[in-house]
Parts: C-alpha cells; structure tokens; sequence
C-alpha cells in the first residue's frame, strides 16, 4: 500500500504543478438561446490565452464542437462551461452546437 | 498557498473516488496494451470499442500472438467516466481464448486547456479468467499538452498483481502520442510504448521491450450525435527483446445522450 499511496501522491502533485503554472486569461461571455450563439460572431486578441464562458439557456444539452479550437465540450440544458483556449494566431476559427448544426453556428475571430 | 487550496479542493473528490476504487480492489496491475488515454472526459456519452493488436515476428514461437479487447463506456460526469471490458488472448501454438474481466475509469482531474498540462487518472481491475492466475489493479497518469496542431499525450503507468499468487512488485510502464491534427477525418502521428521496471528500480533497459510506430486515426460523423472512430498502425520493435513489430487497431462508435 506505501507504493499506491506514492503512486497517488505523485498524480496529486503533477495535478497541483499543472495548476501552479496557470495564468489568468481574458473572459469572453456567449449564450446558447433557441438553439443559436449569441453572439453569433465574437472578436478575441489574438496571441493571448482566453476563456470562453458558454451558457446553454435551452433546455436541451448542446455540445461546442470547433475542431479549429481543439475543443469539444457538452453543456447540460441551464448549464454554464468555461472552455480554456491557447493563444490564437490572427485569423477565423468557426465553432457549432453540434446537436443543432443547422441553427447553432458561431465563429471567433482572433485580431 | 490559495492556488493549492483551490487545487485540494478541487481534486479531492476525484481522488478520493479513485483511492475507494483502488481500495475494492486491495492494491494495484495491468495487461500490455497498444492504447494511449487522453485524460479528457466527454459526459454523457457512450462509447462501444473493439480493439487489438497482432504479433508479427520472424520467431514462430512469438509470431500471430493477439490480443483483442470489446469495450462498453460511459461518460457519468464531465469528470468521470466508467467502462467495462472484456480481453481475448492468443498465445502462438495455444487457442484463442478470454483471459479477463476488467473495471475502468478514468477520472479528468483539470479543465481541458485551463493550465499548462491537462491531467487524469486512469483506474482498471482486471479479473483473470484463469482461476490460478493473479487479477490485476492498473494506475495511469495521463497528461495531454497541445501545441498549435500537435497534440501529445504521455502515459505513466504503474501495474501490481492482487490476490491469489500475486506478486508484490509495481510494476511500470509508459506509453507516448504525438498526433498531428491534420482534419477530423485523418490525423497522422507517432505512439511509442516501453516498460521502465518495477518501481524500487526505474530505468530504461534493454531488458523491457520498447515499440514504436506510425498511427493514423480519425473520427467520422454519422449524425448529429453519433460518430465513428478509428486507428490503425504499425508498431516495430526498438530492441532485441521486443516483436518484431506488431499490427494495432481499433473501431469505436460513440453516441451522445
């Protein structure tokens, strides 16, 4: 048992480096509403970490999916996530609700 | 001190569900596997994987040695997910035949991307289908750092047998993904797998076998909440006591709720 309680003190320790070395990022707020960003289009800058705040107002779970942002995240129905994005390199990076494709579009411009 | 304050308070659910897994079990091992885990969790999802792996070697007595794992998941909490397993071997010149029974979860210990290096923490008991053979309790750390298109994931993991005929040591292992995200449908990259030795002796040594190769994997949408994956490669033999080299592959469908 002393090699599992070491084993789990390192996972514990790696867990708490990963955390020490975080910094504060830009918050950016969107909402998910009838099945629909909104905003539908929001400008980050570019070259600096940020979080997204996503909440999903609808009833029904929706899923952020942007391969382009490497992220891919569920939210319940009246639920709130906040998605870490590294920095961004100027450009468009589109994202969708995956379970409504057809209404939930959005993309981030990073400046 | 606040950030390992918040830390604390953050992981000891986690952890503690993960200690009282390890704690049913009564104390830690695994079986070789030619899979990296991404310590990302995806709630509510169910996952249905068949995967394995075969033995090319100019020696008959390693050649078409298989091993073949059938998979059912579930992601319970965007922190949690559990599945169960069932694993079929083939021992050159033996049947192919089930040689265990296992219990997996995987515990996602930080937010995807909110510091510097993703972790979770990988719990498998596997009970073996041979009555005299020793069950075994698995531990992976795993850690997933994305730079721009590369995305790599390191396994450190760490096996001990449990129960009847057991042996007392840890044994430890790792297993490393460097894929290249290309597009959803193709992303090329390189896995490489090792063991270290037990844990009173860490070192990397000719007497563990080490393999190394190109994957390629992928994801194909079939509807809006329901996708295909797969990965295919070829992993060779970095030294004397490793296969020849060894055929991997593996086929998921996943489906969100």
């Amino acid at each position: 048992m002393r090699k599992l309680f070491q084993v789990s003190l390192l996972a514990l320790s790696c867990a708490t480096f990963t955390n020490v070395v975080s910094a504060e990022d830009k918050v950016f707020n969107l909402v998910i509403k009838n099945h629909k960003f909104e905003p539908a289009e929001i400008t980050v800058p570019a070259g600096v970490k940020i979080q997204l705040n996503v909440k999903n107002l609808d009833s029904t779970a929706e899923e952020f999916e942007s391969y382009e942002l490497n992220q891919e995240k569920v939210i319940s129905g009246g639920q709130e996530v906040s998605l870490h994005i590294e920095p961004l390199k100027p450009g468009s990076y589109p994202f969708v609700g995956e379970f409504n494709e057809d209404t939930a579009k959005g993309v981030l411009i990073a400046k | 001190m606040h950030y390992l304050t918040a830390v604390t308070r953050n992981l000891r659910p986690k952890l503690l569900f993960a200690a009282w897994l390890m704690g049913l079990a009564g104390s830690p091992v695994a079986l070789a596997d030619y899979k990296v885990y991404s310590p990302y969790v995806e709630k509510d999802t169910l996952e249905i994987e068949a995967r394995g792996h075969i033995v090319t070697d100019r020696n008959p007595e390693r050649r078409s040695a298989r091993q073949d794992k059938f998979e059912i998941g579930y992601g319970v909490t965007d922190w949690w997910s559990t599945s169960f397993f069932t694993e079929h071997e083939r021992e050159p010149g033996e049947t192919y035949r089930r040689s265990a029974t296992a219990w997996e979860n995987i515990f996602q210990l930080t937010e995807r991307g909110k510091y510097w290096l993703d972790a979770g923490l990988y719990v498998e008991y596997a009970s073996a289908a041979d009555k005299n053979a020793a069950d075994t309790l698995e531990l992976k750390l795993l850690l997933e750092k994305n730079i721009g298109k590369f995305s790599n994931t390191v396994n450190l993991i760490f096996e001990r047998e449990v129960g009847k005929n057991a042996s007392r040591d840890v044994e430890t292992s790792y297993a490393w993904r460097t894929r290249y995200r290309w597009k959803p449908e193709l992303e090329p990259g390189i896995e490489i797998y090792g063991g270290l030795g037990d844990l009173d002796g860490l070192k990397v040594s000719s007497a563990y076998s080490h393999q190394a190769g190109p994957v390629i994997s992928g994801k194909f949408r079939l509807d809006s909440k329901s996708a295909l994956l797969y990965q295919v490669g070829y992993l060779f033999g970095l030294n004397h006591n490793s296969d020849d080299g060894a055929v991997k592959w593996q086929l998921e469908y996943e489906r969100h709720f």
